[in-house]
């Protein structure tokens, strides 16, 4: 079943903020905003793409994209997915060590200082595939 | 959205750039911006459905494991604040629609214009495959 999405908008209204990660199984993409400021993308590279604040240019969120396989590369590092779940500044660790460019590193590790103690909750079978 | 459906639909441009298709947003997708925001990401369906039916470009090949994807670039009539006041269209930006082969949308967002090239984004050279429409 599906529904024209702009009747929805005409009594929809966003209901606040609370920094939560998003996961496409499709696109097979992660989106995370930490900061509710009205902001654009910026991509570092292809597999990376920032969202910086409109007025002040600040990081307030990031999609990265490629999640499958990199998770697999969590589990080449023996960091285990228990319940689905992945420790998001862990993540950004790993591919923080992995970047090729320092300019990848540098904006890998401020996302791991921005996601302490946040956690991503995946299907476990999309992270075995 | 009790009872919401599992993709919300909307109508835009082709990517043959002849007549018009369906695009299909996932419900999740929609449910999650409008729960945990941002709220301007919410307010901007309004402009993905500008973009989609009156893009100035359409881009395919996005990514590995992406090749077929496609990217929707256009400048809309305005931008959205959180509060859902719409401002005229960012300075100097273009608002892009990514989307899958099979038309599922999946991302939307404010990215850096090329100056040289009115109606594109920034490297759009170097970052997709190719320009699907209109014919280069």
């Amino acid at each position: 079943m599906a529904e024209e999405l702009m009747k929805y908008l005409e009594r929809a209204k966003p209901k606040g903020f609370r920094p939560r990660p998003y996961y496409g199984p499709e696109e097979d993409s992660l989106t995370f905003y930490f900061d509710n400021t009205e902001s654009y993308g910026k991509r570092v590279d292809e597999l990376l793409t920032l969202f910086l604040s409109v007025k002040s240019d600040e990081l307030v969120g990031c999609q990265i994209k490629g999640v499958r396989k990199k998770l697999k590369r969590l589990g080449d590092f023996g960091i285990s997915i228990k319940h689905g779940k992945v420790r998001l500044d862990m993540f950004f660790h790993l591919l923080a060590f992995l970047a090729e460019k320092p300019v990848q590193r540098k904006r890998y590790l401020e996302l791991s200082e921005k996601t302490k103690d946040l956690d991503i909750e995946l299907d476990e079978e999309l992270v075995r595939a | 959205m009790a009872g919401a459906p599992k993709y919300w639909t909307l109508q835009g441009a082709s990517p043959s750039g002849h007549g018009r298709q369906e695009f299909r947003i996932p419900s999740s997708l929609v449910e999650h911006i409008q729960r945990y925001g941002p709220q301007h990401k919410f307010h901007e369906l309004r402009l993905v459905k500008e973009v989609l039916e009156l893009p100035t470009v359409i881009f395919t090949g996005l990514r590995e494991e992406q090749e077929d994807g496609l990217c929707y670039a256009g400048i809309p009539s305005g931008s959205y604040t959180n509060e859902g006041k719409r401002k005229a269209p960012l300075k100097g930006k273009i608002f892009l629609v990514f989307v899958t082969e099979s038309g599922h949308v999946f991302q939307w967002r404010w990215e850096e214009a090329d100056p040289k090239m009115e109606g594109y984004p920034l490297d759009w050279r170097e970052r997709f495959e190719s320009q699907k429409w209109p014919k280069s």
